[in-house]
């Protein structure tokens, strides 16, 4: 015990230069940690947002297009799919259930989403989990509207609350469809997907809200009020996308080859499964180059603190006479070289991943609304306890060429030194 | 791919283990079994295609005729027949990975195909050529359209549409990368 107070005390004396090697040790675990978790749970997050849909149909355009802009709202769609084009497809014998989504309108920077009430009951998200509710119920009127999660925590909406849909992505004060208000009839569990930041509204009341948005503004003389909204036919003519269940899942092959066969429309039915796997083929590679400079950057980290260690060397041999002095034989003077080396990395580990934690805890919020990623905070995973693991043992190794040198210097020294 | 990028870490530092998975055996024998054991005797999809070519070779491309003949050749596709006797026996087969479900790393749930890319660029399999595979642990996959070999109990499921007849599937299989 005496030698671990002396130990502790002699690094307090060089508290600056410790406290620095502690500080760029722990950055770079932070940033190893963060680039490997990142990584994992953006994986993660994606492959859990859509789940037991074949097939994603839009009109022709790239498959990665298709499925970020239809599943994760992220993009545009380039072109519609008409209604008549949608309907032919469903009635399709394998098809056993589809979900029509009509994107682009906005509400306080959540996206809305038109559709209908099999959205409810056949949408799956992370291993066949369903969508439920926390409030209210599935929208029944034109002008019901069911609110993600998200949506309903960070307004502070509740059920009966009104809400003014604006025309367009951007939320902007001139295009507002503020004469159709819609209510709030129910609000849906968290599900940790785009979903939760997305209004859903029937397709028929985001028809009704672009009846006098024909030429693309309010014409003012054309306005329909919401009443009178209600006497139009409120058929869709055109939808942005739809997803698709089938009978069997051997089938997907066949029903996308009907789909691309299509005559009346250009059209194109992804396998969400297939473009999520070819979108990791291609980030892959930027992936492994991140991680790899993470770890160089680690390894640099580690650098420092020999480099420290060994220029302290010089001014401790009278350090180490005074301990060879109380008895402390040369390899007592290796060990603490090694385990000092080792303390100050776990010190750094430890700082690191507590540093690593705060910054997801505060970055959370704003990766979710800008990318749509829900972020987990949970214990570390086993390759980061691997990651770790391999550092602090990195840090020993490292710390045993000061360790020798120390032992050498003790050896040659004995207890007189010749500064 | 990503454990990958972590031992290599390691590697770099001087450790470098890798733990062996552990491989369930069975005791029941396990038949390898290649892509035309499949297709039943007799059936011969090349007679329809070969019929289909020559037929639509003078038909404009809106000709309800020709319609009509890829209809057949769909159905032909779609309705392809199962080997009944193979159904319930533990079999070994190899081929392509499309995924279907998975989390970022790994794939639970995939179609496994007889030739490569066989999704865009040329006529589908019939459906006797394609086997749902959903896997024991999921399998941690490498590229896109990998080549593996899946070990499992072989199924056959009747799909609720009448004109397809039953498909392929092996539950709780075992999946590793192809060895040729």
């Amino acid at each position: 015990m005496p030698i671990l107070a002396l130990a502790l005390r002699s690094v307090l004396n060089r508290r600056l230069t410790a406290t620095l090697m502690v500080l760029s040790i722990s950055l770079s675990v932070m940033l190893l940690l963060g680039v490997e978790r990142l990584r994992t749970q953006a994986r993660s997050a994606f492959a859990n947002t859509i789940s037991g849909t074949d097939l994603v149909v839009g009109a022709r355009t790239g498959a990665t297009a298709l499925l970020l802009h239809a599943v994760f709202r992220i993009g545009y769609a380039t072109n519609n799919v008409s209604w008549a084009s949608y309907q032919d497809i469903a009635r399709h014998p394998r098809v056993r259930w589809t979900i029509p989504l009509s994107l682009g309108d906005s509400y306080r920077g959540f996206a809305v989403l038109g559709t209908t009430p099999d959205y409810f009951r056949h949408y799956r998200y992370a291993r066949d989990r369903g969508l439920q509710f926390a409030a209210g119920t599935v929208f029944d009127d034109v002008y019901d509207a069911v609110l993600g999660a998200d949506v309903a925590r960070e307004l502070g909406h509740d059920r009966g609350d009104a809400i003014v849909v604006a025309h367009g992505a951007v939320d902007a004060d001139s295009a507002q469809h503020d004469d159709k208000p819609f209510r709030v009839v129910g609000i849906l569990r968290r599900t940790g997907t785009p979903v939760d930041r997305t209004v859903h509204v029937s397709l028929a009341g985001l028809e009704a809200i672009h009846l006098d948005w024909q030429s693309g503004m309010r014409v003012p003389d054309a306005a329909v009020s919401a009443d009178a909204a209600r006497q139009h036919d409120l058929t869709p003519t055109s939808i942005t996308a739809f997803l698709v269940g089938l009978d069997s899942r051997t089938a997907v092959f066949h029903v996308q080859r009907f789909v691309t066969e299509y005559r009346k429309e250009p059209l194109v039915a992804i396998l969400p499964g297939v473009v999520l796997h070819e979108l990791w083929d291609a980030i892959g590679l930027a992936e492994q180059a991140l991680l790899g400079v993470s770890a160089l950057v680690a390894l640099v980290g580690l650098g420092g603190m020999v480099t420290a260690l060994l220029t302290g060397l010089g001014e401790r041999r009278r350090e180490m006479a005074v301990l060879r002095s109380v008895g402390a034989r040369p390899r007592h003077i290796l060990a603490l070289i090694v385990g000092e080396a080792t303390a100050l990395a776990a010190t750094g580990l430890g700082l690191g991943v507590a540093l690593l934690y705060v910054g997801l805890f505060l970055a959370r919020s704003f990766i979710q609304s800008w990318l749509g990623l829900a972020i987990e905070i949970g214990l570390p995973s086993l390759s980061e306890w691997l990651l770790l693991g391999a550092v602090l043992l990195a840090s020993m190794v490292a710390g045993l060429w000061p360790a020798i040198r120390a032992y050498r210097y003790s050896l040659s020294d004995g207890m007189t030194v010749h500064v | 791919m990503h454990h990958a990028a972590v031992l290599f870490f390691i590697a770099v530092i001087g450790l470098g283990t890798i733990g062996a998975r552990a491989a369930a055996s069975s005791a029941e024998e396990v038949q390898a079994i290649e892509w035309r054991n499949l297709v039943p005797p007799g059936y011969n999809p090349t007679e329809l295609i070969t019929k289909y070519r020559r037929d639509v070779a003078d038909l404009k491309d809106d000709d309800p005729r020709a319609l009509q003949l890829a209809e057949a050749l769909r159905k032909a596709w779609e309705g392809a027949p199962v080997v009944e006797s193979l159904a319930n026996t533990m079999v070994k087969l190899s081929g392509f990975l499309v995924s279907l479900e998975g989390d970022g790393t790994a794939v639970s749930e995939f179609l496994l195909v007889p030739f490569f890319g066989a999704c865009i660029h040329v006529p589908p399999p019939p459906s006797n050529q394609i086997v749902l595979v959903r896997t024991g642990t999921p399998f941690t996959r490498g590229r896109m359209f990998q080549r593996v070999s899946v070990t499992g109990r072989l199924r056959t499921e009747k799909a609720s549409h009448q004109l397809a007849s039953a498909a392929y599937v092996i539950e709780a299989a075992r999946v590793e990368p192809h060895v040729p």
